[in-house]
Formats: structure tokens, sequence, C-alpha cells
């Protein structure tokens, strides 16, 4: 690895970020609704008498959230939660907008050749267009969840609070969310060196959501109440992942598919 | 400094370019000329080891575009067809990025030194998508020569400028090719080709011709004697032309007043030209200019890619 290469590569794909208003406007819409929803939601939950939720919560929901009580504060706890997960899929959302651009865009604005004429690898360039998509995908992702349960401290008990700060929610925002971005860029840049239009890679990566879904509606029913070693197993998956794609993405990203066939 | 053999590429069963040999020395402006869709840029790819060949073998400043594409790609310039600049980072910007990719040392005196040269500093700030063509062709040769490459491709360098800007490549490009760069020239403008390359090809998938412009002018277009006659014209006239001997071929055609202009192809121009009017005033023909015809370059260009279709269209009937 050539760490200038990447490094340079990275630097550029950033100032062309900053300047591009539409993708910088596009990447802040989904978690500043999201941060303001959960903040909302649980702000009219909270607001709502306590009388008015006896025997509404269902009695199936994890045991950590009924010991919150089967009232108001299951539901807020129960909300809260939803909206964590909610969060974790802009880790998944925002990288494939940048990155499914990273290629196609660069096609369509006749700058892949020049760029693909210099001794930069394919390697060093897919790092450093990944890490373009990854880094500011998981500042927002993190900074989503930062205000997200500064917003919970301000709407909710201090017991839900202490919910949505419990270890494995710091870890999966620290530790396992960069890993998502990462598997959305990879994604991204694989589906957008294979076809032709960047809405279609981003079309194809939207399989990724799936596995986070799945937790969320999980957690609801009461199936999953996301611990530790949950997040430890989900975390080497998207490990595993990653690896199986970046190598995917070396091996299916041709200089000269892209320069012959894209049209 | 450029040496193929063999060199081709297909792209399933389309043939885009085939036994390419080419010898290119350090220091030559070599022009490569041809039809759209000839394999031009083909050829460019192949040789800036962006893509890879499907038979043969290149070597670019004495590394193999096969086995070392890197290495190539780290040694040569390229400017593409079109200038692919990113339009909303300053020209400073986009040097700097090529500028680390080919690990420059001193880059930031470096990108001063070539957009000074280009007349491009004062600018250096602008985004340039706000540029005209011109400019951010410029800018696009800037990025090409920043890394000061043993070889320079050009793509159809002077496409779309203005006849301003067109020149003040064409004079930058003399500077380089002055300063010992080697240069491939890829371009539609045979005016262009011959007064800036030192040798020519005329490509059409296959290397059709190589060699220098006036070679290739005297080689493959007779020169032509041009007479420009007054009135009278007659038709015994044309046929006593017809039967001189030193005459090898000619045409005449109306000059827009009474008189008359003749192409004539002498057997030996230098010999026969004043046979030719000795003959003619002796036939009562009034004789008003006499003048040698230089066949352009154009016409070899056209009668060699002429015939190569010709061929190509008589090998798919049989």
């Amino acid at each position: 690895m050539n760490v200038r290469h990447v490094r340079a590569v990275l630097r550029r794909e950033a100032l062309e970020l900053r300047r591009n208003r539409l993708v910088a406007l596009t990447m802040a819409i989904l978690p500043t609704a999201l941060v303001a929803s959960a903040v909302a939601t649980t702000a009219f939950i909270a607001r709502t008498p306590e009388g008015e939720f006896r025997g509404d919560v269902p009695a199936g929901l994890a045991p950590q959230l009924r010991a919150l009580g089967h009232g108001r504060d299951a539901l807020l706890g129960l909300v809260a939660d939803q909206y964590l997960y909610m969060l974790l899929l802009i880790a998944l959302a925002l990288p494939s907008t940048i990155a499914a651009h990273a290629i196609v865009g660069e096609k369509v604005e006749r700058t892949l050749e020049p760029l693909l004429a210099t001794p930069i690898a394919t390697s060093d360039l897919l790092l450093g267009k990944c890490l373009a998509a990854v880094v500011p995908a998981t500042l927002i992702t993190q900074l989503g969840y930062v205000l997200t349960v500064a917003g919970f401290a301000w709407t909710c008990p201090p017991s839900v609070v202490a919910l949505t700060c419990r270890p494995v929610w710091p870890l999966a925002f620290g530790l396992v969310v960069p890993a998502l971005a990462m598997l959305s860029a990879l994604a991204s840049i694989v589906a957008s060196s294979r076809v032709n239009d960047p809405r279609t890679a981003q079309g194809l990566v939207g399989f990724l959501v799936i596995p986070v879904i799945g937790a969320g509606i999980s957690s609801v029913m009461g199936r999953l109440f996301l611990d530790v070693g949950h997040l430890a197993w989900g975390a080497l998956g998207v490990l595993v992942l990653d690896t199986a794609v970046l190598w995917l993405a070396v091996k299916l990203f041709s200089r000269e598919a892209i320069l012959t066939r894209w049209k | 400094m450029i040496r193929a053999q063999g060199l081709g590429r297909t792209f399933g069963r389309f043939v885009a370019v085939e036994s390419l040999d080419l010898d290119v020395a350090e220091g030559e402006v070599f022009g490569l000329l041809g039809p759209n869709g000839a394999g031009k840029t083909t050829t460019v790819r192949l040789l800036t080891g962006v893509i890879e060949p499907t038979s043969g073998t290149a070597t670019v400043a004495g590394h193999s575009v096969r086995d070392a594409p890197e290495k190539v790609r780290a040694q040569v310039g390229i400017l593409t067809e079109t200038p692919g600049l990113y339009v909303r980072l300053d020209a400073v910007e986009n040097l700097r990025f090529f500028g680390e990719l080919a690990e420059l040392s001193g880059l930031e005196r470096r990108i001063q030194e070539v957009l000074s040269r280009l007349d491009l500093w004062h600018r250096r700030r602008e985004p340039v998508g706000g540029w005209s063509k011109g400019m951010r062709q410029r800018l696009a040769i800037a990025r090409a020569v920043l890394h000061a490459p043993k070889v320079l491709f050009l793509d159809e360098p002077t496409s779309g400028l203005d006849p301003e800007a067109a020149r003040s490549v064409r004079a930058l490009v003399s500077e380089l090719r002055a300063e010992g760069c080697t240069i491939v020239l890829c371009t539609h403008n045979l005016d262009e080709a011959e007064r800036l390359c030192d040798r020519i090809g005329i490509l059409k998938t296959r290397l059709l011709r190589t060699d220098t412009p006036a070679r290739l002018r005297r080689e493959f277009a007779e020169p032509r004697t041009v007479v420009r006659l007054g009135a009278p014209w007659t038709e015994d006239l044309e046929a006593r032309i017809a039967a001189w001997p030193f005459v090898r071929s000619f045409a005449s055609a109306a000059d827009g007043g009474e008189g008359r202009t003749l192409r004539v192809a002498l057997a030996a121009p230098d010999l026969d030209t004043p046979a030719l009017v000795r003959a003619l005033v002796e036939a009562g023909a009034s004789v008003r200019s006499v003048a040698d015809e230089t066949p352009s370059l154009e016409r070899v260009y056209l009668d060699l890619v002429g015939a190569a279709h010709d061929d190509a269209a008589g090998g798919g009937a049989s």
C-alpha cells in the first residue's frame, strides 16, 4: 500500500465533497431527520401521562425493557432502542451515496482516464475512495448518536438514557459503525465498477440494510436485546464480509473494462 | 523510447488494433493519423499501460507495458481527448493531486513553474469549471507535463480550440520537442501533423505506413504541374496534349473566366516542364502562368486510408 497515494485520493475526494453542495445536503438530511424524529417522538411520549399507557405495551418485550415498567418508560426504552438501530443504517446509507459516485461519477465527468493513467495501484485508489466515503459517514453517524443520546437526556427519564448508553451502543457506534461504513462503501464501489449508473450501484447496496433492520424487528418482537456478545458476533461477521468484499473489489475492478465499456 | 512488436488488442470479436510494429526514438515527435475508430486511442491506452494488449509486446521508456504497466505510467504523460479536470477544484488543487500521485518533490515550485509557463498562474485560484475550453486544455497539458515525463501522449490536443488557443498549444508542443521530450501526437489535423511531426504513422487498425511527411508525399502522391491558360481552348488542343509523350496524365478545368487550368502529371517534372510550356505555345495556347503543385499530406492520407478501406471491403466480400 502506498500511503501517499491513498492520502492524495482521500484529500481530493474530501475537497470535492466539501464543494458539492448537493451531495453535502443529501448527506445531512437523513441524520438530521432521524435525530430530530427521535427527540420529537420521545418528547411526545414522555409528555403523555403514565396512566394512558397501562396495558398498551406488548408483554413479549425483552426483560431489560420490561424492567423499566410496563408503561411509558418501557415504551420510551423500546422507541429509543429502535432509533439507535435506525441510526446504524446511516452508516450503511451515507457511504453508498458517496462511493457509488466515486467511480461512475468520475467516468461521467471524464476524469477517470487521466487518473487511471497515473502510477496509482488499483488497491490504493479503491482504499482512498473507500476512506473518503467511510470517514465522513462514520463521523456523521457517531455525531448523530451523541446528539440523539443528548436529546434523550432531555426528553427521557435517567433509566431510559442509561439503556441507550449501555456499553453495547458506544461500542457499536465507536467500533462497528466504521466497519459497517467500510462494507457499504466497498460494496458500492464493487457495484459501481460493474454498472453504468450510480443509482443502480446504490440500489444494489440497499440489500445490506436487511440484517440491521432484521435486528431491529427482532428487538421489537422481544427476541433480541442487543448486548456485547451479539455485537461481537455481528462485528466479526461484518469484518469477514469487509475482507471478502475488499478482495472482490480488487479482483473485479478492471481499469480497462471501465474505460472501454462504460458509456 | 517506444518499441512495439506485433501489438494488438481485440474486444471480444472486434479488432481494435492489429499487428502494430512501431519504433519511436528519443526526442522524436511521432504523429498518429487515422480516421475515427482507427484505433488511435486504443494504441495510446496500450502504450500508456492503461489497458493490456491481447497480442504482441511493447516497451515504453524501457518498461514493458505488459509486465510493468505501473512503471510505464510513471514515465509517461497523457493528454486525453477531453481535458478530464476536476471542475470544482482550482488549477493548483488539480495539479497538486496529480503531483502527489507522481510523488514529486518540490511540488509547489513545479506547479508554479508549469502554470506560469502556460500563462495560467494568475488564474490559479479559480475553480476550473468556469474556465474557457482553451484554458482547460492548457491546464490538462500542464498536468501531463507536470512530472516531466519521458514520453508525452497527446490525443487531439487542439481539437475544438479557437485558432489562437490552438496556436499556443502547437507552440508549446514545439517547445517540448526542442527540449527533447518524446511526443506521440494523435490528430486529425494533417497540417498540424505536418508542421509538428518528425514522422507520421497512418493507422487504420493496422499501421498502414510510417515515414516522414515529405517522403510520404513524394512516394504516395504524384506531383503536378499547374498551367493557367488564356483563351481559346479547343478540343483539338486537349487531344494533342494527351498525345505528348512526356505527359502521363492531365486534367483541365475552366478557371472561372475564359481561360483553363491544366493539372499535368509529367514523366520527369524537372526536365519536362520546359518542354510542356514550349509545346503548348507552339500549339497556339496562351500560357499565363506555370507552377509546381506539391501534393498534400491530406491526399496521401486519403489515398492510404481509402485503399485500406477498399481492401477491407474486398476481404469482407470474399
